[in-house]
């Protein structure tokens, strides 16, 4: 598998370019805008677009799909609560994908919004604004919060301690780091602590 | 980026080693990995998906090496110059980094977290989109550096300096520091 990362400087937010090595097929998640930067990683590394992954709904992580419909024939794939206003392939909880040559598992994380899909891709989690390095998304409401931070324990912090983590804002992560240095989940953790 | 493979020793979580069914902690031959990552990075220009866990790794300089997707996790450092190198999509967490020295390297989307980093200076160097969370540093120079949109979350940084950084959006928030200066730096910028 091939990851590049591609920052949005308009949108502030990260997109990934993600292919696989064997075929070259290659998709994107989150195109918050598309940039020349963005074509010339595509392009100068030989890949075929064939697909865009969209995390959730919100415009900065999809804003630059209508530019990058113009380039490339993709296909796109979203939560089944997504309300976007174009047409779009619907997934629902842990649906798995066959695409670009790998498989693709949607992981429902409501809580930031309700068409919160984490893309776990062999060993990476794509968590959009779900799961970020040292924080979580922003919620609507305290109900929001402790849903998703509730569901954040029981659908990815079950996964393997070294699954990579490539949020939609800011760097990188394991999820073993967010267990030890995630803020929001170090006080949720120790308000447990106290009987 | 490095193969996602794990180890194959039973309750074995780490990645591993580059084409082996094992992580370097397992290997059967240690020697002769270590032998060929050294020689990987003291002679070579471009380093792609290279995986090794809980090696030790003293005394290299290396020219100016650009590294790209790959998992240096739990390592240890000692006296290693990366000085001028590039890297990308690097995973350096939890490892020990011992009198090394990162000037002028040009780091993005990279992970150094839980790392310990004592007598080191990454001074006069970019980090963007690096994750910091959760380490700690001693006597180390952070001066002149870009670390924009990068993360300290949770680090200890003690006797250390951070003079004259660009820290906007830099998460500094829950850091315990004693003795750091962030003299020239645009502190205020910073999240805190």
């Amino acid at each position: 598998m091939i990851i590049h990362q591609h920052f949005s400087v308009s949108a502030l937010c990260n997109t990934y370019l993600v292919a696989s090595k064997a075929t070259g097929e290659a998709l994107l998640i989150d195109p918050g805008s598309v940039e020349l930067d963005l074509i010339n990683l595509i392009e100068a590394n030989g890949l075929e677009l064939t697909t865009v992954l969209l995390t959730h709904g919100h415009l900065a992580h999809r804003e630059g799909l209508g530019t990058l419909e113009k380039i490339y024939d993709v296909s796109v794939w979203a939560s089944e609560y997504s309300r976007v206003p174009f047409p779009f392939n619907a997934v629902g909880e842990h649906d798995v994908l066959h695409l670009c040559n790998m498989e693709i598992e949607a992981i429902h994380v409501p809580g930031h919004s309700l068409d919160s899909v984490v893309w776990k891709i062999g060993g990476a989690l794509f968590t959009g604004d779900v799961l970020h390095s040292g924080w979580i998304g922003r919620s609507g409401g305290y109900r929001e919060q402790a849903l998703l931070l509730q569901l954040i324990e029981e659908r990815l912090f079950t996964l393997d301690e070294n699954t990579l983590l490539f949020p939609g804002h800011g760097s990188p992560s394991k999820l073993r780091i967010e267990t030890l240095f995630n803020l929001a989940l170090r006080t949720r953790v120790s308000r447990r602590a106290v009987p | 980026m490095f193969s996602l493979q794990q180890c194959s020793t039973d309750g074995c979580h780490h990645y591993a080693y580059t084409n082996s069914p094992h992580c370097y902690y397992h290997a059967v031959d240690k020697e002769r990995i270590l032998g060929e990552v050294r020689q990987l990075l003291i002679a070579e220009e471009t380093i792609n998906d290279l995986s090794i866990s809980e090696a030790h790794l003293s005394g290299l300089t290396l020219p100016a090496t650009r590294i790209t997707g790959s998992n240096l996790a739990w390592c240890t450092f000692t006296d290693v110059d990366f000085s001028s190198s590039v890297m990308t999509n690097c995973f350096f967490d939890f490892c020990l980094f011992e009198r090394c020295r990162f000037n002028g390297v040009d780091v993005r989307y990279s992970v150094f977290a839980g790392s310990r980093f004592c007598d080191c200076d990454l001074s006069d160097s970019r980090y963007i989109h690096s994750n910091f969370s959760g380490i700690t540093a001693h006597r180390t120079n952070f001066s002149s550096c870009d670390f924009y949109y990068s993360t300290f979350i949770t680090a200890t940084l003690i006797d250390s300096s951070f003079e004259d950084c660009n820290l906007k959006k830099t998460d500094l928030r829950n850091t315990e520091r004693r003795g750091v200066s962030f003299r020239y730096s645009n502190w205020q910028e910073a999240h805190r």
